[in-house]
């Protein structure tokens, strides 16, 4: 089956609340778990995703979009990903719920990246701050792993 | 629930919305701890885009973190802060490999600063990254103190078929010359003030067919350096003699796919092929005089081609001796 642009058709797609969205194949399929459906031939029907909402999937198939255009250069595509990856905390959670379930590893890699960034170089408390997390630690727990891996403590 | 409609039209037109139109707006409870509620891989995954050390500090944050570190697929030792006052120690790295609880790991890098008076038993790094098929190993070792550290048999057995790319410095990369059966995955080699020798380079040519990037810089131990094999598919090569006086060694180059090849070294000791598939030639000397000019001549013919050619003062020298002497 060719999947250039040229040839390709168009797919439905369901959101888990009920919307359907039109994609061109050779976009949809970047998708993992979408391509496996397409080359088994089951993708004639509306496939219906129950992990993703309708926003959702529309900003995953935007991404995946720019991402099938032969067009873009890798610089073009480094500058746009980063635009991309701008929101907030639950669109970057919904959204990488999604590559996870659709199995898209630039996706995935891209807002993994992005909440490592996040992550990195920020003390513990100021981690908790930025991504709501509560300290159920007792400070003698705390200490101990202080204390197991002193090293990167310092 | 959405701010705003969400277009479904017979083609996807949804690039200008996305801003406004996620169920995350929706959402609007920004107090909800999100990223502790992604699953344990995810959380491995984001793991995996940092330093080991950042990754286990992530262990304090809360009970849901508090493992999550010991399944990381990346093991990455960035150099710590160094105390000259001080012995270093690498005990850290030994016992942060001994929590980890994976089988499989992606990639184990370390770089370290060797101390005066200790030096660490790279063995067991290594040891540790074959038994997990790693696909990327870097054990970056400074400053270059002489010291050439040996690596486990492990390595070179069939057990690093996984291996892609690999890099070294100031290591003894020796492996045994009977029985040795290449890497039959790595693409990319690079080694950095090693010690190496002219049958290790031949066995690495004709062995590891998938080769496309190596890199030998610096390294003692050689005296005439062939990478002559019609089957491999190496594109970049570098080669840089180094400083230990060791500007006899010869070096013959004869690479069908080469695209790349930067030479630090002598005018009169490289032979090269003409590859048809070559673009850039780097080439770096001291200078050209008559002992020399013939060889710069005979080199220039076989990468006239080249789109594009990097060199230093020699070539002034040399085109001043061609064309205006």
């Amino acid at each position: 089956m060719s999947l250039s642009p040229s040839t390709s058709k168009m797919l439905s797609l369901k959101s888990s609340d009920g919307k359907v969205l039109e994609v061109e194949e050779h976009v949809a399929v970047l998708c993992e778990t979408i391509k496996s459906l397409v080359e088994d031939g089951c993708a004639d029907s509306p496939i219906p995703l129950a992990n993703v909402d309708g926003a959702t999937l529309g900003n995953v198939m935007e991404w995946c979009k720019k991402h099938a255009d032969q067009k873009a250069s890798a610089d073009d595509l480094e500058d746009w990903d980063a635009e991309f990856v701008e929101r907030d905390q639950g669109e970057l959670y919904h959204l990488i719920m999604a590559a996870n379930y659709l199995n898209i590893k630039g996706l995935l890699d891209l807002i993994c990246q992005k909440v490592a960034d996040m992550i990195k170089g920020k003390h513990p408390e100021k981690i908790r701050e930025i991504f709501n997390i509560e300290n159920d630690f007792t400070p003698e727990q705390q200490e101990q792993i202080r204390k197991d891996n002193s090293w990167a403590f310092e | 629930m959405l701010k705003r409609g969400f277009l479904l039209s017979s083609t996807f037109r949804c690039a200008e919305e996305k801003t406004t139109t996620t169920a995350a707006a929706a959402d609007a409870a920004e107090e909800y701890d999100r990223i502790s509620a992604l699953p344990d891989e995810v959380l491995h995954h984001i793991l995996s885009f940092m330093h080991t050390d950042t990754a286990v500090r992530t262990s304090i944050l809360s009970n849901r973190w508090r493992h999550l570190y010991k399944f990381n697929p990346v093991i990455d030792f960035a150099p710590l802060s160094f105390d000259p006052r001080r012995p270093v120690d690498y005990n850290y790295i030994t016992q942060t490999l001994n929590l980890h609880r994976t089988l499989k790991i992606r990639k184990f890098c370390v770089v370290v600063r060797l101390g005066w008076t200790s030096l660490p038993d790279i063995k067991i790094w290594v040891d540790f990254a074959v038994a997990r098929a790693v696909r990327c190993l870097r054990i970056g070792l400074v400053p270059f103190t002489g010291s050439y550290l040996e690596l486990p048999d492990s390595l070179y057995t069939c057990n690093t078929q996984y291996i892609e790319y690999m890099f070294f410095s100031c290591v003894d990369f020796s492996p045994p010359m009977s029985g040795f059966m290449g890497f039959a995955s790595l693409r990319t080699l690079s080694l950095f003030y090693s010690k190496l020798t002219d049958e290790v380079v031949m066995e690495i040519v004709s062995k590891c067919l998938l080769l496309e990037d190596l890199t030998i810089d610096k390294c003692v131990g050689l005296s005439t350096v062939k990478i002559v094999a019609p089957e491999l598919r190496l594109r970049r090569f570098v080669f840089r003699w180094s400083f230990l006086g060791e500007d006899r060694i010869e070096l013959d180059v004869d690479a069908p796919s080469l695209v790349s090849l930067k030479y630090y070294g002598s005018l009169s000791k490289i032979r090269l092929r003409k590859g048809p598939c070559l673009v850039e030639a780097r080439i770096f000397d001291r200078g050209v005089d008559e002992t020399n000019i013939g060889n710069a001549r005979a080199l220039m013919r076989e990468i006239s081609h080249v789109k594009l050619l990097g060199v230093n003062s020699w070539f002034p020298q040399f085109v001043a001796k061609q064309y205006y002497a």
